[in-house]
């Protein structure tokens, strides 16, 4: 039988056989390496490396081709990004005390180059914008106020596409849950915009848009009997971005409408029988058993929702390159300003990481909120 | 009283679908219609229909003033390699997490699943950096050699989009509920682990890796954020940054209109073909995710 | 053909030890059944003989050859499994013949050797479908044809007929039976079904908690259960136990009072184990009567009356709260509510000490085991 025995213990088994040695086949260590080898290098090269990159590079000023050697500048970029301030000013007085004003009667105060240009402290800050109250003018100040701007952009976008496309896909969802014949033809109907390119969409939708020929300024006149004049919706600072927000929604919505679509048919029809025979009403079942029985797919929808609007960037580079007056810029639309046209890497990557941990606290802190109202 | 409440429905549906198909079928007609004639429908149902004189100039002047053909053929290039190579290396790790056992793998997969959550968006700057940096192999005077950067190339635009956190998740997910015996069975049959996941796991996965593939599909034939930034020249140029610089001209509404129609053929045809697998496989992604 | 040698076998995962050490010879052509409750590791074990689980420690031998750490295709087993785990996307023929063609044979010899199983397992006008197309039999034989092409040293039964309703279950219990008459191969089978274990068998071993609690023929285990445990598992309905008091003892007999105050005197190999105060006995329901010739009488009140037309099963509780099951003849004329008394022999009981263990001495085994393991168990 066996000439040599084996050891009684996991690590030092050996192989003892009758036969002379089969030839071995490789070691599974060496499949599981091969296998899943191409997959983990492409993820490293490209998601674990940059994010890595930026997370050092932002503490640089790395430009994308440039002879100068790159030099650590420790948080520089970040103070650049989010550095702000305000200074108040008083009025300008002539000599005998009253205050100066103008033709139309305004204040007039101190030129506000000349005093942070004079003042090491306020040095490289800009003006972001001003009020006026009691004679005084305050003014907020950032050392790059178009991000300052960028940030505020991307948050009023959030705030409003998040409930508007979350609520329409919802709407949607249960529009075509209803049992009608040809219902799956309206499922593909509303998800039809989502396989259209958001570039495509986007052009068609600065049509629409024209301030004199799209079709929305003509209902809208139409509707209103010419009394609303025409808008221009993608060149009014305060029409852009709501523009930017309806269209976004309009062409993401089936995606989300799918996955709430999912979820409802996911809730068990004993429910609502159950329901029915508690004597619900259809707004009794929607509160008391749809709206509970949809709850991780809210959560999911809501999460990936926001993480998608914070993104935001193809819209506004077709549509408005982040105009009129800056009111469509995005964070993603100055970080590729900053990193890619300007070329400025280094502050790119520090706006890319501002980006990320966004992202991820605005993540964890949704999933708290959700777990939290779940508890009460 | 319950035919009423149909027809109603009925007609709440339509309007809400006219709403989400107008801008499409706008697009598409418009395409085939002369400038004036755009105009002239633009306000009445005619606008969404092909009636008038009907035309192909718009597409003759968007392939004379355009390379769109050259850039079509790219973005067929880079998404159909991008999706071959993703399923083969996704399904892959998938496998060795959910079918194999190793030290690490928890590890992996909860890295795996962290990734998910980073978005393109987040890194493509140090990405730039990063493809800038790295060397291409040509084939140059016979022999290979190593040139310039990526830029400007097919494979950049490739490689970066082949492995896909996501994705792995999914196929992961699916792998995972396949009964544990077929492994056996095969284990015991003589198959090695890529046997197994050719002869055995692959075929009983077409429902996720048709997922995927459309998935992926969409994904990379409307890249956009990423080729304007690192294919500046036309010869690697794709669709979606092709339509952008294009629309840029201000040409004309019709032209613009046949090269948006042309550029979303292929998805509406994927679309249209697989429209039920389409649907469910993006609802299932969802709910998993 | 083959010998499979456990010794001193453990299992870990990490640090929960589910298998302590088993040693255990299984003869060539043997049929084995691993029986047990839920939990009891006989799946484990099964799956370390396939190589599908990895021994911890100790050693295995199939055909004299340490295989401890062989890859489990080259170990010479085949595996049927619970779910049969045939593959979907294949024929039948394929799912035959795919082990042969992972080991690279030649075509006509993989054609020839799946028309010979399927021969053998009536398979022949189902080769070209998919699994989906068949029935709950058909592809359990499927299963077994799988197996059977490649020609192993040793099969391995996992619980295969639990996915079967009952009446196929019978089936394909007798069509197991004789297709090892058949090939004469050794088998290992496992189960949790007692019955399958004993009309099966060759040799059972009966498991729980990672350990061997018995091993040997199927009437060895019914006539001589070495423990409390054993004697429950083995044979249904399952064995009455309660608890006696010991009035004295010698060293070969115990003398008992019953719940019912009824003193007895029985034979028991109590030398080992002086000054007990309790002890349990145990009666099978088939050896208790509800006619009065057995020795002791007990009485009874009836809770229930089950007829199975070939027998009836009397729920009773005798002297208090202690419940007994009483396997009595098809036209038992107990009635529900009935108070009954009910006789039995000394010489059929088995008694136990407080560890569970048997007091008794073995009795001899009948020669005829085939025949007569029918008899004792189902009546």
């Amino acid at each position: 039988m066996n000439a040599n025995t084996s050891v009684n213990s996991s690590d030092t088994l050996t192989v003892s056989s009758g036969r002379p040695s089969e030839p071995q086949r490789p070691p599974r260590k060496r499949y599981v390496f091969l296998m899943s080898a191409p997959a983990l290098l492409g993820l490293f090269m490209f998601l674990v490396l940059p994010f890595l990159m930026a997370l050092g590079m932002s503490f640089t000023d790395q430009r994308l081709l440039s002879p100068n050697a790159t030099e650590w500048v420790g948080l520089r970029n970040y103070d650049r990004l989010l550095n702000i301030s305000w200074l108040v000013q008083e009025p300008v007085s002539d000599a005998a005390g009253n205050l100066k004003q103008t033709a139309d009667g305004e204040l007039v105060y101190p030129r506000l180059r000349s005093v942070l240009r004079n003042d090491p402290e306020y040095k490289d800050f800009k003006e972001y914008t001003h009020w006026s109250f009691d004679n005084k003018r305050v003014v907020l100040l950032a050392k790059d106020p178009s991000f300052i701007q960028s940030i505020i952009n991307t948050l009023l976008f959030v705030i409003l596409v998040v409930p508007i496309q979350c609520g329409t896909a919802l709407g949607l969802a249960l529009l075509i849950n209803q049992k009608l014949r040809g219902i799956f033809l309206f499922r593909t109907v509303f998800f039809s915009p989502v396989v259209t390119s958001i570039v495509v969409v986007s052009i068609v939708w600065s049509f629409l848009y024209h301030k004199d020929l799209g079709l929305f300024n003509h209902y809208l006149s139409a509707m209103s009997f010419g009394l609303i004049g025409p808008v221009d919706w993608l060149g009014d600072p305060d029409w852009a971005m709501p523009s930017i927000v309806l269209m976004s929604a309009w062409q993401a919505a089936g995606v989300q409408m799918l996955i709430f679509l999912a979820g409802l048919q996911g809730i068990s029809g004993d429910l609502y029988e159950a329901a029915e025979l508690d004597g619900a009403g259809p707004w009794g079942k929607f509160v008391n058993v749809t709206l509970p029985g949809l709850k991780n797919t809210t959560i999911f929808v809501v999460i990936s929702t926001t993480i998608q609007a914070f993104g935001l960037f193809t819209q506004v580079d077709v549509m408005t390159r982040g105009g009129p007056q800056g009111s469509t810029s995005t964070v993603m639309y100055h970080a590729v300003t900053k990193g890619f046209r300007e070329q400025d890497i280094a502050y790119g990557s520090a706006i890319s990481v501002i980006f990320f941990l966004a992202i991820l606290a605005i993540a964890l802190l949704q999933k708290r909120f959700f777990d939290k109202r779940e508890d009460a | 009283m319950k035919h009423l409440r149909k027809l109603g429905a009925y007609l709440f549906l339509l309007l809400i679908g006219y709403v989400f198909l107008f801008p499409l079928l706008f697009m598409i007609m418009s395409s085939f219609k002369p400038e004036q004639v755009i105009f002239a429908d633009l306000y009445s149902i005619r606008a969404i229909l092909p009636v008038g004189d009907l035309t192909l100039d718009n597409y003759r002047q968007v392939f004379e003033k355009s390379d769109v053909l050259l850039y079509f053929r790219n973005s067929i290039l880079i998404t159909s390699a991008t999706v071959i190579l993703g399923l083969f290396v996704n399904s892959l790790l998938a496998f060795t997490l959910s079918r194999m056992r190793w030290s690490g793998r928890k590890y992996i997969l909860a890295a795996v699943v962290a990734l998910m959550i980073i978005p393109i968006e987040a890194i493509v700057v140090p990405l730039l950096l990063l493809v800038s940096k790295l060397p291409t192999i040509g084939w140059e005077q016979g022999g290979f050699v190593l040139m310039g950067s990526w830029l400007n190339s097919l494979e950049v635009q490739i490689l970066p989009f082949v492995a896909n956190s996501f994705f792995i998740f999914l196929f992961y997910q699916f792998f995972r509920d396949i009964p544990k015996d077929f492994d056996e069975a095969a284990e015991l049959d003589g198959a090695t682990p890529f046997q197994i996941y050719r002869h055995i796991i692959v075929p009983m996965s077409g429902p996720v890796f048709a997922t995927v593939a459309i998935l992926h599909f969409l994904l990379m034939w409307n890249q956009y954020i990423w080729p304007i930034m690192a294919v500046q020249g036309e010869d690697a140029r794709p669709v979606m940054p092709g339509i952008q610089i294009f629309f840029g001209r201000q040409t004309s509404w019709g032209e613009i209109m046949a090269y948006a129609s042309f550029v979303t053929l292929p998805v509406l045809a994927v679309f249209l073909a697989f429209q039920k697998k389409f649907v469910s496989s993006l609802a299932g992604a969802g709910i998993k995710g | 053909m083959a010998d499979v040698k456990l010794t001193k076998v453990v299992k870990r995962y990490g640090d929960v030890e589910t298998i302590h050490g088993i040693d255990l010879d299984i003869k060539d052509g043997e049929f084995v059944v691993f029986v047990g409750p839920s939990g009891c590791g006989k799946s484990t074990l099964l799956r370390m003989v396939a190589g599908l689980e990895e021994i911890t420690e100790g050693e295995l031998h199939i055909d004299n050859e340490c295989v401890t750490s062989v890859a489990a295709s080259r170990r010479g087993v085949a595996m049927v499994f619970q779910s049969y785990a045939l593959y979907p996307h294949m024929t039948v023929r394929e799912n035959m013949g795919f082990g042969l063609k992972m080991a690279k044979t030649d075509k006509d010899e993989i054609k020839r050797r799946v028309d010979e199983s399927a021969k053998i397992l009536q398979l022949e006008p189902l080769l070209d479908r998919k699994p989906k197309a068949l029935s709950g039999g058909q592809r359990q034989r499927v299963a077994i044809g799988r197996t059977i092409v490649r020609n192993p040293k040793v099969f391995l039964f996992d619980e295969p007929l639990s996915n079967l309703d009952a009446e196929l279950r019978v089936k394909m219990r007798v069509e197991i039976a004789k297709l090892h008459s058949q090939l004469k191969n050794t088998m290992i089978y496992v189960t949790h079904d007692q019955v399958e274990a004993m009309t099966m068998a060759d040799k059972i071993v009966v498991l729980r908690g990672g350990n061997i609690e018995q091993v040997g023929s199927p009437i060895e285990l019914y006539l001589n259960p070495v423990n409390e445990f054993v004697a429950g598992f083995i044979g249904s309905p399952r064995m009455n136990f309660f608890e006696c008091d010991v009035i004295s003892q010698t060293s070969s007999s115990l003398r008992l009072r019953l719940p019912c105050s009824t003193e007895v005197e029985l034979d028991a190999d109590v030398s080992a184990s002086p000054g007990m105060s309790k002890v349990k006995l145990g009666i099978r329901p088939e050896h208790l009567q509800e006619d009065h010739q057995g020795k002791v009488k007990i009485g009874v009140d009836v809770d229930v009356v089950e007829h199975l037309g070939g027998a009836t099963y009397i729920y009773a509780r005798y002297a208090g709260d202690n419940e007994l099951i009483v396997q009595a003849g098809g036209l038992s004329p107990v009635r529900r509510g009935h108070h009954c008394d009910i006789s039995f022999d000394l010489d059929q009981c088995h008694l136990f000490d407080c560890n569970g263990l048997s007091l008794r001495a073995a009795q001899p085994i009948p020669l005829q085991t085939e025949v007569s393991v029918q008899e004792l168990v189902l009546g």
